[in-house]
């Protein structure tokens, strides 16, 4: 499965970084096989002075996720991700990006159902 | 004449000094008052005008009709990421859009619609021969731009009258929100208060008006006898055209909602600060003349 995380760093021992549309970058990777595919990408949304959950979890759609990994998601985020029918799933900021995917393949993380904060992310 | 009254720091007294210098003129000059601060318009509480016409400001937005092909320009143009196009659909995120028309520009098939939404509202009456004008936003509405353009709108319409004085009683802080109220003005005047916090908004609030060309004098409110303002205006060279005292029966006055011209006493010192600012913007016009 096509996985994204959104993360501080450019490697799988970096963090995950809890907020999605405010996000440095994601790293994009197949769950079968993370270390042989992962690849990160400048989150686009960042530069954008508003609306940066919508823009990133358009950009989810785009790069055909089809599941992704972040802290939480504001309500907007929250609302383009389901429409575009991509399960989230929240990790914390203390998890590298290969805990987190162990996390996730072993069941151990929680599918985000319901909206954070708006602006959680603009700090 | 148009005069802006502004101030950096908000709670200075903008809107005393606004509506004591319109109430204080309108006896000789045909005088009109404008609330421009329309995320929180409070002039009208002292000046309890009466109100004969309100309007709706309204903001369009997009919606997306059925020959849309889902082609994503509209969203890749939109830079306020007010719309999305994600599961075969387009979402639009109304209370995102700024109302710009560019996704109706870009769409290459006529695929979106402009509706349009209630943003805010505009109040115009009269009080005691003052024209009273305010915008207000409705609330949980963060754009405030399009209800001061709706405003400044309805000012233009009306000041094609002669000789009319504007007081503008714009927002605090120094956005665009408070370019677009005092952009314009014959004369900025500058609220301010004897601390150190007042002070420093007061600063950032000289740069912006000298940034946008416009002349600027000071109001010294809550003025304690003490040395600080005085001492940055006279560094700056900026013309300190009065002091408010700070004195308890002013803020009685004003936490009643009254204002303050029905006391002999404070009337007086609004009128004197009247008079002192239209001799100094008609200086400042003769001088600008012969220069």
């Amino acid at each position: 499965m096509r996985l994204a995380i959104s993360t501080g760093g450019r490697d799988l021992d970096k963090f995950v970084d809890d907020r999605f549309g405010r996000c440095p970058y994601f790293m994009f990777c197949d769950s079968e096989d993370p270390q042989g595919t992962a690849e990160y990408k400048d989150n686009p949304a960042l530069t954008g002075t508003g609306g940066a959950g919508i823009a990133a979890a358009e950009y989810m759609a785009k790069e055909k996720v089809e599941v992704l990994i972040t802290g939480s998601l504001g309500p907007n985020a929250l609302r383009v991700i389901k429409v575009a029918n991509i399960p989230a799933y929240t990790a914390s900021e203390s998890m590298t990006l290969s805990e987190a995917i162990k996390a996730w393949q072993e069941g151990h993380l929680a599918q985000i159902s319901e909206a954070g904060a708006a602006h959680a992310g603009e700090r | 004449m148009r005069l802006a009254v502004l101030s950096g720091k908000g709670g200075t007294g903008k809107t005393t000094v606004a509506v004591n210098l319109a109430l204080s003129w309108a006896p000789y000059r045909k005088t009109t008052y404008i609330d421009y601060d329309v995320e929180e318009p409070n002039g009208f509480i002292f000046l309890r005008p009466q109100i004969r016409n309100s309007s709706t400001v309204f903001l369009p937005y997009p919606e997306i009709n059925g020959a849309c092909t889902l082609c994503g320009k509209c969203s890749e143009a939109c830079q306020y990421h007010a719309l999305a196009v994600v599961g075969g659909q387009v979402m639009v995120f109304p209370e995102l859009c700024h109302g710009c028309g560019t996704c109706g520009i870009v769409c290459p098939v006529e695929a979106v619609d402009e509706v349009e939404r209630p943003l805010g509202e505009i109040d115009e009456g009269e009080r005691d021969g003052v024209q009273c004008l305010q915008g207000v936003l409705k609330e949980g509405e963060s754009l405030a731009g399009p209800v001061i353009r709706g405003l400044r709108r309805r000012e233009k319409e009306r000041s094609s009258q002669v000789e009319e004085v504007i007081v503008a009683d714009c927002p605090p802080g120094s956005s665009c929100s408070v370019i677009h109220s005092a952009e314009g003005s014959d004369l900025a005047i500058l609220v301010t208060e004897p601390t150190l916090f007042g002070l420093h908004d007061l600063r950032i609030a000289v740069g912006l008006m000298r940034e946008m060309g416009l002349d600027i004098g000071v109001i010294q409110n809550k003025d304690d006898g003490g040395s600080l303002i005085r001492e940055y205006c006279i560094q700056e060279g900026i013309t300190l055209l009065g002091s408010i005292p700070f004195d308890l029966e002013i803020a009685g006055i004003y936490s009643r909602g009254q204002s303050l011209t029905q006391e002999p006493k404070w009337a007086e010192l609004f009128k004197t600060l009247g008079e002192r600012i239209m001799t100094e913007v008609t200086q400042r016009k003769n001088r600008g003349k012969t220069a």
